[in-house]
């Protein structure tokens, strides 16, 4: 048994040393579409720091996928990031020009994306596609060999066969070997930060367990930080050591893996989360959907966007939406009833 | 009796060396939920095809209500068909991008002449209202593209249950939803069973689904073709007696991070790359308990306890599954 990395920075809150390797401030995309102004992402914060494994979690619609393309400053037309800014290592995003950015989405901050479908290139074997990235970044990889070989040596990481699976073409890979694949491609340049995308989704359980594994072993290997995006908390259980969990748009809770999962100051919306997983280890009929749906951006009210469908809801929170807050131990949540325990807590001593 | 019989199936698709589903037996009684368990390329789908009529084995028999399908008459068929329907996993790809749900849902109908045009809309509305869409005559004229994945999939479940179906074939019919959506599409899929008292044939990999929707029925766990563990769904998952079904079990996540440090990392690996093995038991190459007797041929599915069998002849030495649960997660209300 190993222990998990991220584990020991979940015991102690004082990370403020370093800079973050990633910090996203106050960040709002906007869709402009016929219709009008849409709202994907709405005035997020958050920090990611080096070898944190963070997770963000969402229903379908709630923004995560357009966060995790933000973090390269790579929003999908008719997107535009409104307001607010991402810094990587105290480096503005805003401030970069177009090829500074390109160079940072190809060897600082590299995305993987869902990739069971379309990520390659199915004419051509893998190895000439590692040559073609090799070819477009020299500055990472004077030597392509060297490059090659760091490849080789990323597919034994993700156990595969380095030189067949070069000879090989995406139709010759299984689901779960490509998604291994698409891995060891995001890592090629050595990024400090890599994005995945769903990445278990379209997986069985056995490909999936391989993928945690394999995501575990490089950011202990490799010390890269790694930021994922799912909607599945079993998965974040496996994997993450920090999360951050959206709704509607918003960030509703930043928090340690434990404190979500533990923690009884956790976001109503989180709570009902957790109790509508069908768990292995339960009998019985013991999940409970989340009663009512998830509120169109086009229609949203002045409050807490989860008060509709809350079991905690008071009469203030249909009226003013609640900021994130954070306790001492470093967990934030954006919940009126529950700031207030926090503010209690604190003026206490 | 039984409801579908499928006896001995072999299924050979094109160009394999392996047949897709090698000598497979399954019975499902009237109202039954039966769950076919295992990882992507097993034949859990193609078992499921053959259930309900839209594969026929390369051999093996097939038995609805009594009737053998090989012998219907094309009236005899178009009632088989009739009766077992299908839910696909993908509600992208299982309705037609260009067609309204109107005509989606109507053409069946209209087809087994359930429904006459003029109550065709009314109908159409109670359908509709049965699995939770209760959203008004304009809802009839959306496209699949203008819902959401959940509601594309209670439009799959209310076209196979336009119909009476007796069997419905569920193949990985919520793994494509968040998981927040899929407790209410698998409460509705039991509330439905509840009320028309069909048979399910429920296709999945995850264990964690398959136990709280077949919590009342039974488990076959397939491995490359074969059936390697079935029986009642309690028993099968906390008392597994092949390897198999535990290396299913360990790899199911589970929403809990302080069980999940404690997993042995790298054994997923181990436990999960190699093949079917040519020669001997199927499961041998990945198998933590293989010894020399496993080389010399397929175990057979062997009785191991009341409606519990497996096709492992060490059996007794599998571990059970740790089912111990920390209930603070589901158990502690918020605040």
């Amino acid at each position: 048994m190993t222990a998990r990395p991220g584990t020991s920075a979940t015991a102690g809150a004082d990370t403020q040393l370093p800079a973050p390797t990633i910090a996203v401030d106050h960040l709002s995309v906007d869709f402009l579409l016929p219709t009008g102004r849409l709202r994907a992402v709405d005035d997020v914060s958050f920090e990611v720091n080096e070898g944190e494994l963070f997770a963000i979690v969402g229903e379908s619609g709630c923004g995560k996928s357009t966060l995790a393309a933000a973090l390269q400053f790579l929003v999908p037309s008719p997107g535009r990031i409104a307001t607010g800014d991402v810094l990587l290592r105290d480096q503005s995003l805003s401030a970069m020009n177009d090829e500074q950015l390109r160079r940072l989405r190809a060897a600082d901050v590299a995305m993987v994306l869902q990739a069971a479908m379309g990520s390659f290139n199915p004419v051509i074997t893998i190895g000439r596609q590692v040559e073609h990235v090799l070819e477009a970044h020299p500055q990472v990889w004077p030597s392509r060999r060297d490059g090659v070989a760091y490849f080789d040596h990323l597919l034994e990481i993700v156990r595969l066969p380095p030189a067949r699976t070069r000879r090989s073409f995406e139709s010759q890979l299984s689901g779960g070997m490509r998604q291994r694949v698409a891995i060891a491609f995001g890592l090629l340049l050595k990024p400090r930060v890599v994005v995945l995308d769903e990445p278990t989704t379209a997986l069985d359980v056995v490909n999936q367990g391989i993928i945690i594994d394999v995501l575990l072993d490089l950011q202990e290997q490799l010390g890269v930080t790694v930021v994922f995006v799912t909607h599945d908390l079993a998965l974040v259980a496996e994997l993450a050591s920090h999360v951050g969990v959206m709704y509607a748009g918003r960030m509703v809770q930043v928090a340690t893996v434990d404190e979500i999962f533990y923690s009884p100051r956790r976001h109503p919306y989180v709570q009902a989360l957790l109790s509508s997983i069908p768990n292995v280890l339960q009998a019985g009929r013991h999940a409970r959907p989340i009663p009512g749906s998830v509120p169109r951006l086009d229609q949203l009210g002045p409050g807490c966007r989860f008060a509709p469908r809350c079991p905690l809801v008071q009469d203030r929170c249909r009226h003013s939406d609640p900021p994130l807050a954070g306790d001492a131990s470093g967990n934030r949540v954006a919940c009126h009833p529950l700031n207030d325990e926090i503010t209690a807590e604190v003026s206490k001593p | 009796m039984s409801l579908l019989t499928v006896d001995g199936a072999t299924q050979w698709f094109r160009n394999q060396t392996k047949p897709a589903l090698d000598n497979v037996h399954l019975q499902i009684a009237p109202g039954e939920i039966v769950a076919l368990v295992g990882e992507s390329g097993c034949g859990k789908s193609t078992l499921g095809r053959i259930s309900c009529g839209m594969l026929e084995p390369t051999t093996g028999s097939v038995t609805f209500d009594g009737h053998a399908v090989t012998s219907m008459s094309k009236r005899e068929l178009k009632r088989f068909r009739m009766r077992a329907q299908m839910v696909h996993q993908d509600p992208f790809a299982s309705l037609n991008p260009g067609l309204p749900l109107r005509t989606t849902l109507g053409y069946p109908l209209r087809y087994h002449r359930l429904a006459r045009s003029r109550d065709l809309q009314d109908h159409l509305l109670a359908l509709l209202e049965s699995v939770g869409l209760d959203e008004g005559p304009a809802f009839l004229d959306r496209y699949p593209h203008q819902l959401s994945g959940g509601q594309r999939q209670r439009v799959s479940i209310a076209r196979a249950l336009s119909l009476n179906p007796s069997l419905i074939v569920a193949d990985e019919a919520v793994s494509m939803l968040d998981v927040s959506m899929r407790v209410s599409l698998l409460d509705l899929m039991l509330s439905l069973q509840e009320e028309h008292g069909m048979a399910y044939l429920f296709v999945s990999h995850d264990l964690g689904v398959v136990r709280y929707f077949a919590g009342e029925g039974r488990i076959m766990v397939m491995f490359y073709g074969l059936v390697v563990e079935e029986g009642r769904t309690e028993d099968v998952i906390t008392n597994p007696q092949h390897p198999y079904t535990t290396v299913l079990l360990g790899g199911t996540p589970v929403p809990d991070p302080r069980r999940a440090r404690q997993r042995a990392r790298g054994d997923s690996l181990k436990q999960a790359e190699g093949a079917a093995s040519d020669t001997g038991c199927v499961f041998y190459q990945r198998c933590p308990l293989a010894r020399q007797r496993c080389l010399e041929a397929q175990p057979p599915l062997l009785d191991v306890g009341s409606q519990h069998r497996s096709a492992c002849w060490f059996h007794d030495e599998v571990p059970a599954h740790n089912q111990a649960t920390n209930t603070t997660i589901a158990g502690t209300p918020a605040g």
